[in-house]
């Protein structure tokens, strides 16, 4: 338990406070960019989903990052912490500052006078964050290539654009329709693609 | 020296992984998309309705913007979309005032005049047996929230969805009011400013969407004149080629940045940069001969897929007897696209030079995004170029009212060429910056 708060104080300290800087300043610039007033549940459900939902690649994705130099890779295999332990306590770190901040973001749509079913919403966004989190570390665990890492989960977010005809249960926007079987889809798509994300790390490793 | 580290950088974009998926993603969007050739369609007399558009006469577009304008202050509902996503304003008191009185100026009618006539107008189109499906099939009873609306005063034949003919229903659901003599344009298009000003900004009254507000109903002439402005003056490839500048821009502004910041990043990563500061070749000629290489890479693809249509093209036009121009898409994407994908791809290389790190993507995401929300906000996917990074053109033919935008559209693709350019010119400070040692990312200096 105490190594694992130590990971997370380093890596609180050394890497994920700059994603964190960015994702809460994405989320302050909201107000610039979208609609967070007086809002009904389908427009609620656009910014959450159109918007909010970003902040998942950003927080999660970047959890191979430290160990993207070889060098580093190889130094932290030797040691007697094995490197998933590590990449796990990040992922935790990453999520719960995910859950914080879509939570912070949630609340204060409310505040805002929007109209919408508070938890549900809450719970769809976070699983929409999740799963594009979950897409983008699966394709940087593939890769190994954080550029790619980022990459896949934005064009799939692009690519939700066009409806959900072919996408189905993983279109990104159902809130929007009043659907909230999707989430429950992402959520779990997002906890396989972490797995795999982790599971090839461990492997190519 | 240039051209064999350009050549060399070649080789590089073709063993990775990046542009591949770069590649792979492109076509599948544009198949998915564009991947069926529609022919055009030639409009037949006798028809019933041939759609409408949106007025273009100034007197008729005060006359629509007044009606939405009395119908907004009578409802005290706004909608505007300021970054493109809806935002739903109600005015305080001392505006409302402030609203009733350029409407009276501008009609004649004080507030209480606005309300009843207003109570009228929706009551009576109840009773007229074409009023009801002019708003109950866009804007039946589920879709709109008015205070004066009675379901009892419709009957059930009213609520059906009448079917259409080819061509688009009415989009205007509210009544001309017609403006009072005297009043100009100019002074019509201040007051609107203002008001826009009042709801906040994006809606309806802002000058450049006043237009929207209006509608004019087609016509057989006018249908045929635009097939054959088509046909002759665009030489159909054109007319292709507006839409399919419309479609890869969207993939254009996004895409390239992840081909850029993959190559900024690899020195770094082989740890070969230090290697390469130290050489004799100049940093203009080291991020050159990058820049052009991912640039010719990035647009290699769309190049292709733009002979491919141009070819479909040809064979249609010999089918009707046509003239093609077959350098249309060269043209459109050498004109349209470039600038896009440049400033994407210079984005991607200055972000990334300066910070070191993958900065960049989320930058070209957060401008991409809000390219692509002001554009559905404008309400309109046909033009309105202004400044936005990806114009739209979402249709294929109109060449009268995009021949008048033109100008709008050079003037927004120069700017965005010259801003590409600048971002490059960065992108060659700072590399030249690292190399003697005078810039350092500042968050690796707080490490140390």
């Amino acid at each position: 338990m105490e190594t694992c708060v130590e990971i997370g104080k380093v890596n609180l300290k050394y890497h994920l406070s700059r994603h964190l800087l960015i994702a809460a300043a994405f989320l302050v610039m909201s107000p610039l960019l979208i609609s967070v007033r007086n809002l009904e549940p389908a427009q609620t459900a656009q910014s959450l989903e159109m918007y909010a939902a970003l902040i998942g690649i950003i927080l999660l994705v970047p959890i191979f990052l430290p160990d993207q130099d070889k060098n580093i890779r190889d130094l932290t295999a030797a040691k007697y912490t094995p490197a998933l332990k590590v990449q796990m306590v990040r992922l935790a770190e990453s999520f719960i500052f995910l859950v914080l901040l879509l939570g912070a973001f949630t609340l204060y749509l409310k505040t805002g006078g929007c109209e919408f079913p508070v938890l549900e919403m809450y719970a769809g966004v976070l699983s929409e964050a999740f799963f594009l989190g979950g897409l983008g570390i699966a394709a940087y665990g593939l890769s190994d290539n954080v550029i790619i890492g980022y990459m896949i989960p934005i064009v799939y977010y692009a690519t939700n654009f066009s409806g959900d005809k072919y996408l189905k249960n993983f279109y990104l926007f159902s809130m929007m329709q009043d659907r909230y079987e999707p989430k429950i889809w992402l959520a779990c798509a997002g906890v396989v693609l972490i797995c795999a994300g982790l599971g090839v790390r461990q492997i190519k490793r | 020296m240039f051209l064999s580290l350009f050549w060399k950088e070649c080789r590089q974009l073709l063993r990775s992984i990046t542009f591949y998926l770069y590649l792979v993603i492109l076509v599948l969007f544009y198949f998915s998309q564009l991947s069926t050739f529609t022919p055009l369609v030639k409009p037949q007399p006798g028809m019933k309705s041939y759609g409408a558009d949106y007025a273009v006469d100034k007197k008729d577009i005060m006359d629509g913007t007044l009606g939405k304008l009395a119908y907004c202050f009578y409802t005290n509902s706004y909608t505007a979309y300021p970054m493109g996503f809806y935002k739903s304003v109600k005015l305080d008191e001392d505006e409302a005032a402030r609203v009733a009185e350029i409407i009276e100026k501008d009609t004649g009618m004080d507030k209480n005049e606005i309300t009843q006539f207003m109570q009228k107008y929706f009551n009576a189109e109840a009773d007229v047996n074409e009023g009801p499906e002019v708003f109950t099939e866009n804007y039946g009873p589920d879709n709109y929230d008015m205070e004066s609306y009675d379901p009892e005063n419709f009957d059930d034949e009213s609520y059906e969805a009448q079917p259409s003919d080819d061509f688009e229903r009415r989009m205007q659901f509210w009544p001309d009011i017609p403006a009072v003599e005297g009043l100009t344009y100019d002074e019509f298009e201040k007051q609107m400013k203002e008001i826009d000003g009042l709801i906040g900004g994006g809606s309806d009254f802002a000058p450049s969407r006043l237009y929207m507000n209006a509608e004019k109903e087609l016509t057989f002439e006018d249908l045929q004149k635009e097939y054959e402005d088509t046909l002759y003056k665009d030489k159909i490839s054109n007319a292709y080629a507006r839409e399919f500048c419309d479609y890869l821009g969207l993939m254009l502004a996004i895409l390239p940045v992840f081909l850029s910041a993959t190559r900024a990043l690899r020195d770094r990563r082989a740890k070969a940069a230090e290697v390469i500061y130290a050489r004799k070749v100049s940093s203009a000629a080291v991020i050159l001969s990058r820049y052009l290489a991912t640039l010719l890479f990035a647009l290699l693809p769309v190049i292709v897929l733009g002979a491919m249509v141009t070819v479909q093209c040809i064979y249609y036009g010999r089918g009707l007897g046509v003239d093609v121009d077959a350098f249309a898409f060269l043209k459109h994407i050498f004109g349209w696209l470039m600038p896009t994908a440049m400033t994407a791809l210079s984005v991607g290389f200055f972000f990334t030079e300066l910070t070191d790190s993958p900065i960049a993507v989320l930058v070209q995401g957060i401008w991409w995004m809000a390219s692509n929300f002001m554009a559905f906000g404008k309400g309109t996917l046909e033009g309105s170029f202004g400044l936005n990074l990806i114009p739209r053109w979402n249709t294929c033919g109109k060449y009268e009212k995009f021949t008048e935008q033109l100008p709008d559209l050079i003037t927004n693709r120069i700017f965005y060429a010259a801003i590409a350019l600048l971002l490059l010119a960065g992108t060659i400070i700072v590399y030249e910056l690292k190399r003697k040692g005078k810039w350092e990312v500042p968050w690796k200096r707080a490490s140390k």
